[in-house]
């Protein structure tokens, strides 16, 4: 069976009918390249560039399109007290800039001075296009931010296999269609 | 509104465009399936049923993105933690292990009782010298030190169901052609 375009859809060889753009616009991703990278000092709002984080996802193919952007590393305190850190998305086209969007907090992940402790930082953003800027290139960056640390990110750790310019660590950024998402409550920025 | 081709691509009844290939070709879960699977020392222990079989690439330059999650326990009184890896197989190949967190990149200071969740998320690229072989994806933990440690775990309270055991694992086969891939090699 040939594939056909008909007035529902595209109806492929094997009978299965597309009978909508399936939504994901385009897919990157990156690794960090600073093993053990420190989130910063002290306390407070400190955002520091997780290095090599940065994705162009280039001019997005509509005003009203989203990016899903993920991020994974592992994490550590250091020395005694309590510590934490967190990750915060930075956006930038060229008449914007830089701009921190979405952000965890900087203790989002905290211990109470417990030990050694390892652990997993995860977050998941949808971040719109830039409502002013639409027709521009769009970048994005993460950001760690820290609480009373030095808290380490990107950790090497014992019996690894870190390769391939992976450091443990990911950031993914899916661009995603107006018309194949419902973003529920979120509004646009 | 018909469905027609344009001159960047496919115009659907609903008024979306598609103006490239789907970045996805394939998309497999599955979910292990021993409950409270210990951990041992020393090795890496596959997740039981953690495995998953892509069949032949459809292009020796996709990429595979693989994610997992479980519930994990401490058991027992000593410090401890886990990591996980994925290890990659083809006929010719055989299995290797080809990306690491590391056996404590989840670990805690003899805190008592400790439950977490751990994840992982990786891209791994086909095998560049054996592109044309089915691909076959598995996950191993690995604790350390020897302390007791249990991954997806039975919870009070939890319904796990219909194969899912407080763990999952995905597999996608991504397009090399449309997913920018950051100048990131192959192995």
């Amino acid at each position: 069976m040939a594939t056909t375009l008909g007035p529902n859809g595209v109806t492929y060889g094997s009978g299965a009918l597309q009978e909508h753009f399936e939504g994901i616009v385009k897919v990157a991703f990156t690794s960090s390249d600073s093993l053990n990278h420190s989130s910063g000092s002290g306390f407070g709002n400190q955002w520091q560039y997780v290095n090599n984080t940065e994705i162009n996802m280039g001019v997005p193919e509509n005003a009203n399109n989203w990016y899903r952007v993920r991020w994974q590393t592992i994490c550590d305190d250091q020395g005694s007290g309590g510590q934490g850190t967190g990750a915060a998305l930075y956006r930038w086209t060229p008449s914007s800039g830089w701009n921190r969007m979405a952000d965890q907090g900087h203790h989002s992940a905290m211990e109470n001075d417990v030990g050694d402790l390892y652990w997993m930082c995860k977050c998941d953003y949808l971040c719109p296009v830039h409502p002013s800027y639409p027709t521009e290139e769009h970048r994005f960056r993460i950001y760690h931010a820290n609480w009373n640390g030095p808290c380490r990110i990107n950790c090497g750790i014992g019996g690894d296999l870190r390769r391939n310019g992976w450091n443990n660590n990911i950031l993914e950024i899916w661009e995603i269609a107006t018309g194949a998402i419902d973003s529920g409550l979120l509004t646009r920025y | 509104m018909a469905t027609t081709l344009t001159g960047t691509g496919l115009t659907y009844p609903d008024g979306s465009d598609s103006t490239d290939a789907c970045p996805i070709h394939k998309y497999r879960v599955t979910s292990g399936s021993s409950v409270d699977q210990g951990l041992q020392t020393g090795t890496w222990d596959f997740i039981n049923g953690c495995e998953i079989n892509m069949g032949v690439p459809k292009a020796a330059n996709n990429w595979y993105r693989i994610e997992y999650y479980t519930c994990t326990d401490d058991q027992g009184s000593t410090n401890g933690g886990c990591g996980y890896a994925v290890y990659r197989h083809t006929p010719s190949s055989g299995w290797n292990r080809i990306l690491d967190q590391g056996w404590h990149s989840q670990y805690e200071n003899n805190l008592g009782d400790f439950y977490t969740n751990n994840t992982g998320l990786y891209y791994v690229p086909v095998h560049p010298s054996y592109p044309t072989e089915a691909h076959s994806f598995r996950l191993y933990g690995r604790r350390h030190p020897d302390c007791a440690w249990r991954v997806n775990c039975s919870i009070g309270a939890d319904n796990r169901v219909g194969g899912w055991q407080n763990n999952l694992m995905e597999v996608y086969e991504m397009n090399g052609d449309v997913v920018d891939f950051n100048d990131r090699t192959t192995y």
